[in-house]
């Protein structure tokens, strides 16, 4: 790979700074070669690839590259390890970041719309009384491990990745969000279903000129009242359903059937009960007859990541519904697939669990970063998620309306939920659902009457 | 002093009791048999006491032992080429609705036929060999495996099917890897009441189609009236029946441990 040095105007302690950061290098390391300090921190203020702060000795800097698998809050990266709060939890981290297995990324904006980090917060005229996004609570981290790709997921990218101006988080993430590829393009899909029961012929349009684009990398949520179809869409697109018209396309080649390109997370879990939680995982594997050292790597990697590894000889029946859907999760992962298809998957699992998921699931997306299309009736798990949001409408399914979520990252570490732009694109979307749901009430309530 | 007989939930909760209620059924049914036997003809109800000694006879003497070994030859040989079959068929018919349209009426005539009825066509078919012996058995134990076999394909989960497909499963992967496995609880119900008819196919090939075994022995005292010793022989047909169906259910929990909660 070619190392390409960026310039990085730095603020510290008042005196401004130049520095020369290698594409091939953390800033960190640079920072400690070029000025010769070892107190070196970083902690990440909005989010991944968002806007990150750079503390040196304790002290905010500005104009700042930071890792993007150590933008997590909590996670302070210094000469002696990886800490988290405070304590050494990992000095082989530290291995990994000098070894440059962490790829770079680019972390714009210093002192960004909301001050400083959340753990050394300080007052400064700008950002006084502008709390639109709290600070939340540190959590738990589980760092993603490198990951064996050809291209790398983030690469620090000179001109793009260094500024020194203030930027809105929204405006920036909206213009990342322009500049990348579509991934999969639907092109005015129809799909019927027909079919003859105790003699009465049913004929039911579920979608309907579906036009589509999934760009690269992006969380897009699909919602829509039961009936809309959007398990269809997630079918068709997974190769497990054929349509009428209309094209599907993943990277101008079109969807002929299931590929290794894609992943399913079923909302019934999917998995084989006469299978351990690890064959279950090597599954996938197996069938793309993997050499036998390589799915166990694979196998225990997942499951180390969706935190069951403990858990590999036992049988599904044997773990609770959030289990059995790490698993699933594990499986889908498994095969490092581009897209991930997630049809409902939390939608039984109860409330509380539920929620853990939804943020392991960020955690592990942050890290991998493949295309996920997110299947559910919940709003506040589409709205908490998503990119992009699509709302269907009631059968036939045709798109309603894309909503664009703008909400910071990583959504775990904010209080998201009680943004203020949550709830306004949760109104929006309630406002699109209402009128469907209640026609379908009225209707399912007409066809109690006619049946007595 | 009053006897408090226990409740039936009582009974049925607790397990001494239950092995009790078991012995005193068991021998209450004896004592009848003995007293009967006793008091009537010997030849049309021999006491129970004197089939025992009959059995022991047999047992010693070597003579069941001597049945026993080509009737159970002749049990494992048609009840084999029985599962056998109805597995490749009741996968072809479980997944393939034409062989359903096509070849289903057939096989269900075929099902609806007493084998007894069909002895002398057999006997003209095959004569008095093992062949024909053995498609006795074979019928017998062919169906009930069929039509679980059947069932059991039909029940595969579509869920699992898709999940197999999504991951990249060929037609073979899915047969071995999801629909296989999801029909074992099935099969095992298949094997249990195939295993019980092949007993009975066994006694019914032996008995018309002569020549030995088990049935032979039941046929020779029948034919004689030596009661005792005929009833001894026939006890040892639900006997089998019972303990291969029986070892059959223990196999069940160790091919199939993830079905142990």
């Amino acid at each position: 790979m070619s190392e390409e040095k960026v310039t990085v105007k730095l603020t510290i302690n008042g005196e401004e700074r130049t520095l020369g950061v290698s594409s091939n290098e953390t800033l960190v390391a640079s920072l400690r070669r070029e000025l010769g300090l070892t107190s070196v921190r970083t902690t990440c203020d909005i989010g991944i690839c968002g806007a990150c702060t750079v503390l040196l000795d304790g002290l905010p800097v500005s104009g700042c590259l930071v890792l993007t698998s150590l933008c997590d809050g909590r996670s302070i990266l210094t000469s002696e390890g990886l800490l988290e709060d405070g304590r050494i939890v990992d000095p082989v981290q530290q291995a990994f970041v000098e070894n440059s297995a962490f790829q770079c990324s680019y972390c714009i904006s210093c002192n960004g719309p909301n001050g400083p980090s959340t753990l050394e917060r300080q007052s400064s005229p700008d950002n006084q009384g502008d709390s639109r996004i709290p600070c939340g609570q540190p959590l738990s981290v589980r760092i993603p491990p490198p990951r064996d790709r050809s291209s790398p997921i983030c690469r620090l990218k000179p001109g793009e990745g260094v500024t020194t101006t203030m930027h809105s988080q929204t405006a920036e993430r909206t213009e990342h969000a322009e500049t990348s590829q579509t991934k999969i393009r639907i092109d005015g899909v129809n799909k019927h279903f027909e079919w003859t029961s105790s003699g009465v012929h049913h004929h039911v349009h579920a979608l309907q000129d579906i036009d589509l684009e999934i760009r690269e990398g992006e969380f897009l949520a699909v919602i829509g009242p039961s009936g809309c179809g959007k398990t269809t869409l997630l079918r068709i697109i997974g190769g497990l359903e054929t349509h009428e018209s209309g094209v599907v396309q993943i990277d101008d080649a079109r969807v002929t059937g299931p590929g290794p390109d894609r992943s399913i997370v079923f909302q019934t879990f999917g998995l084989f009960p006469w299978k351990t939680v690890y064959d279950n995982v090597a599954f996938p594997l197996k069938m793309r007859n993997l050499p036998k050292d390589e799915i166990r790597e694979r196998c225990e990697h997942y499951l180390e990541m969706v935190g069951l590894s403990r858990f590999p000889q036992s049988y599904p029946h044997q773990l609770s519904g959030g289990m059995q859907q790490r698993v699933g999760l594990a499986r889908a992962l498994a095969t490092d697939p581009e897209i991930l298809l997630m049809d409902e998957p939390f939608g039984a699992i109860d409330a509380q669990t539920r929620e853990l998921m939804q943020e392991e699931l960020m955690r592990i997306w942050a890290g991998s970063r493949n295309t996920v299309m997110f299947i559910t009736h919940d709003l506040d798990e589409a709205v908490y998620l998503a990119d992009r949001i699509v709302v269907l409408t009631r059968g036939p399914g045709r798109v309603r309306q894309i909503i664009d979520v703008n909400l910071p990252r990583p959504r775990w570490e904010y209080d998201v939920r009680s943004h203020e732009r949550f709830a306004e694109v949760r109104r929006a979307i309630w406002d699109m659902l209402r009128g469907d749901l209640i026609e379908e009430e009225r209707e399912a309530g007409m066809n109690v009457n006619s049946g007595t | 002093m009053s006897i408090r007989v226990p409740s039936a939930t009582q009974i049925n909760n607790d397990p001494r009791l239950r092995s009790i209620a078991h012995a005193v059924v068991f021998i209450a049914f004896l004592a009848t048999w003995e007293i009967y036997g006793r008091l009537g003809n010997s030849v049309i109800l021999p006491p129970f006491s004197q089939v025992i000694t009959a059995f022991w006879d047999l047992l010693t003497s070597g003579r069941l032992f001597e049945a026993l070994l080509p009737s159970l030859r002749l049990l494992a040989l048609g009840f084999a080429s029985g599962i056998a079959a109805a597995m490749v068929v009741g996968i072809l018919i479980g997944r393939s609705r034409l062989a359903d349209l096509t070849i289903g009426p057939y096989l269900a005539a075929l099902y609806a036929t007493p084998s007894v009825a069909l002895v002398p066509l057999i006997l003209v078919w095959f004569g008095f060999g093992t062949t024909g012996k053995v498609f006795v058995v074979f019928q017998s134990a062919f169906f009930p495996m069929l039509y679980n076999v059947v069932t059991g394909v039909r029940a595969t989960p579509s869920d699992l099917m898709d999940v197999a497909k999504s991951f990249g499963a060929r037609r073979w992967d899915s047969l071995t890897q999801v629909i296989l496995p999801s029909m074992v609880p099935f099969i095992f119900v298949g094997l249990q009441l195939s295993i019980g008819r092949s007993v009975v196919g066994m006694a019914v090939a032996e008995v018309y189609l002569r020549l030995g075994g088990i049935g032979g022995l039941i046929n020779a005292f029948g034919s004689r009236f030596i009661t005792d010793y005929l009833i001894a022989s026939i006890l040892v047909l639900p006997a089998l029946g019972l303990g291969l169906s029986k070892f059959v259910g223990l196999m069940e929990r160790r091919v199939a441990p993830w079905k142990v909660v």
